[in-house]
């Protein structure tokens, strides 16, 4: 019982300080500039990414980014990997409204929950 | 054509006039006429056979730099067909092999079609030398190829231009053929053999192996060499190596040798060899791995090393198969190599841990990938798993539980390059489940009939759904597999496609554990969702005038 109470103690002090990780990276991009987030965004492809893990992670950052940036920024920052080429479709994809539009609707938050279930990995 | 212009001479003629069309076209005349599949076959790999090979797989480029030059599937095409065709109805049992006589005049001579040199499938649709005027289109796939974007290279529907074939001369002759060497004792010769493969002495090791080839009493020794030779010489990794890789084709090519040697008989055997065997040494080889593996396990299992086949007996508990299917999925190499050595030593079966490893792979397989691309290199690793498990379960060799690594590395390296481009919504797959409803009202026969249809259409979603319905409905396999085949079958100028329905084949029939419909699932998700190098079907098209219509 004490070990599982251990664990338990564990488990949501770092539930805790996920939340505040996520808060944190999310005024982030929220102040990012147009030209930032385009700069970051480049980290995701592989010339700049430390690994693949690294790349795996852009989905998690598109979801923040449609979260908590507003709809001028990023069509910009659309439109800017849409000039790039097919090379950096996938990237431009992401911040397409309509994707945008799917990420929303599938918002779920288990009752009593906080913040909506989020993903890690 | 005129009924004498079906004759094994025009045969050799059209394939290496690089003439698809009018070699399946002869041969399944032929094969109508009553020649016997063994003779064709032999006759077709043989006239193939000098014209295969390449001076290296990677080709020098004025600025210093280096481009891949992309391995022979000819023979990869002829072992898989033959292997499916098992699996077949008899009206349709032709097709796969119609399918690898199609392919074979489009994969001669390689080195020649990625210079736009020779007619084939590489020069028409990944070099695309039809369509030089559109440089800039070229130049923006070439660049995503570049930057180590996985998959194949190009598919076009442009078809009939001049590297649609014929030939305008002959292909050329990268490596002569050559008299076996007979010197020493067959023992010697054949250590001797593994050490050339891995030094890249190409002529010596071709000799020594056409004559032991020669020596009857060897044979099962030396279909194990050679099967090891391949099986070791693996990359560390593709992720940012660009082309300089082998993604197991030294394996596969092996295991092609093995096959097709025993349908054909050994004495008939030689176009297989010459086709085969020259290349295991070829460039780039790799033995990083294998020299890992020989640092780091002897500390480890000391002597047992090379009995933990027998030592090792017990399953995998679905806990630890658990494990396996996560380490691979998201794991990092380092992980991998732990897990594997402490599941062996936990006593876990090598036969078992070679099962969890495919399992691994095709829960990503259906989990994971979506795009189209995204299964193209990741479809090696699962052939090359096929290849290390068909060497456990046939083959005694000391240095078996190394292959166990090599597999997982594979896989978890392969699933680890999926994720270096970012995923792309444009591509993302709907849920299967839309489609549950529909499928819970069709009869059994008419959800074989749905798979087929939705693969032909390569609509994932609802041919996972009627695999799914069907699985849940039934025990019954053999009519399903035969649908999976069927529908493979069906897909022309991609021998990939067929190695992958033998390799699914396989590994359904020998997998231990309880999940091995996965395997059957993600044979089905391949087949509908990877992506094609032709959507034309003139091959089918051709089997049905000839045995159907």
């Amino acid at each position: 019982m004490a070990e599982l109470r251990a664990a338990w103690k564990l488990r949501s002090s770092l539930a805790e300080a996920m939340e505040q990780a996520i808060d944190y990276a999310a005024r982030e991009i929220a102040a990012a500039t147009v030209d930032e987030l385009v700069d970051f965004c480049g980290s995701f492809y592989p010339g700049r990414a430390d690994s693949p893990e690294w790349i795996a992670s852009f989905d998690r950052f598109v979801e923040q980014v449609w979260e908590c940036v507003v709809p001028q920024t990023i069509a910009q920052v659309e439109a800017a990997f849409r000039a790039r080429g097919p090379v950096w479709a996938p990237i431009a994809n992401a911040f397409a409204p309509e994707h945008g539009d799917q990420l929303r609707a599938r918002d779920w938050r288990p009752s009593g929950a906080r913040r909506a279930a989020v993903v890690l990995r | 054509m005129t009924a004498a212009a079906f004759s094994l001479p025009a045969l050799r003629e059209h394939i290496t006039a690089a003439d698809y069309r009018s070699a399946a076209d002869t041969f399944c005349a032929l094969i109508k006429e009553g020649y016997r599949l063994p003779v064709l076959v032999q006759e077709a790999i043989e006239a193939a056979a000098p014209y295969v090979q390449a001076p290296g797989h990677v080709m020098p480029r004025p600025d210093g730099t280096w481009r891949g030059v992309n391995y022979d599937h000819t023979i990869l095409g002829w072992r898989a067909s033959w292997r499916m065709a098992a699996a077949l109805p008899e009206r349709a049992a032709m097709l796969p092999m119609a399918q690898a006589m199609w392919y074979a005049p489009q994969g001669l001579d390689v080195w020649s079609q990625v210079l736009c040199d020779f007619p084939g499938h590489y020069a028409r649709d990944q070099e695309r030398c039809d369509d030089r005027d559109h440089q800039a289109e070229i130049d923006a796939a070439k660049s995503a190829r570049e930057a180590g974007q996985p998959g194949p290279t190009g598919t076009n529907f442009n078809y009939g231009g001049r590297f649609d074939g014929p030939a305008w001369h002959k292909p050329a002759v990268h490596f002569e053929d050559h008299p076996p060497m007979t010197a020493g004792s067959p023992q010697e010769r054949l250590q001797r053999l593994q050490f050339a493969i891995m030094e890249g002495s190409r002529v010596e090791s071709y000799r020594l192996f056409l004559g032991l080839a020669q020596e009857p009493g060897f044979r099962t020794r030396l279909e194990d060499a050679v099967l090891m030779a391949g099986i070791i010489d693996l990359q560390e990794t593709i992720i940012q190596r660009g082309s300089y890789q082998n993604i197991g084709h030294k394996a596969l090519r092996a295991r092609a040798l093995v096959d097709l040697a025993g349908q054909l008989g050994w004495g008939n055997a030689h176009g297989v060899f010459y086709t085969v065997v020259p290349d295991l040494g070829c460039t780039p080889r790799f033995h990083e791995i294998w020299s890992l593996l020989n640092t780091i396990l002897p500390m480890e299992f000391r002597g047992n090393l090379s009995q933990l086949k027998h030592l090792n007996q017990a399953p995998l508990t679905e806990y630890e198969l658990d494990q396996v299917i996560d380490t691979l999925s998201w794991g990092k190499p380092g992980d991998v190599v732990a897990l594997v050595t402490d599941l062996l030593r936990r006593g876990r079966a090598l036969l078992a841990i070679a099962d969890a490893t495919v399992i691994a792979f095709v829960r990503n397989e259906l989990q994971v990938m979506e795009h189209p691309v995204s299964f193209f290199t990741p479809g090696h690793a699962f052939d090359y798993c096929n290849v290390v498990n068909h060497w456990l379960r046939t083959y005694d060799n000391p240095h078996q539980a190394k292959a166990l690594y090599f597999t997982a590395l594979f896989v978890n390296d392969v699933l680890r390059a999926n994720m270096l481009f970012p995923r792309d919504p444009a591509f993302g797959l709907d849920n299967s489940k839309q489609h549950a409803h529909e499928m819970e009202r069709q009869s059994e026969p008419e959800l074989l009939v749905t798979i087929e249809q939705s693969i032909d259409a390569q609509d994932a979603p609802r041919t996972l759904a009627a695999v799914n319905g069907y699985l849940t409905r039934t025990g019954e396999r053999a009519t399903l597999i035969a649908t999976l085949a069927y529908a493979g079958s069906k897909v022309q100028n991609d021998p990939h496609v067929a190695r992958m329905c033998v390799s699914s084949m396989e590994e359904y029939q020998y997998n231990s554990t309880s999940r091995k419909d996965d395997i059957l699932r993600g044979w089905a998700k391949y087949l509908a969702r990877a992506v094609r190098r032709s959507a034309e079907k003139g091959c089918y098209e051709l089997y049905r005038r000839h045995f159907v219509a």
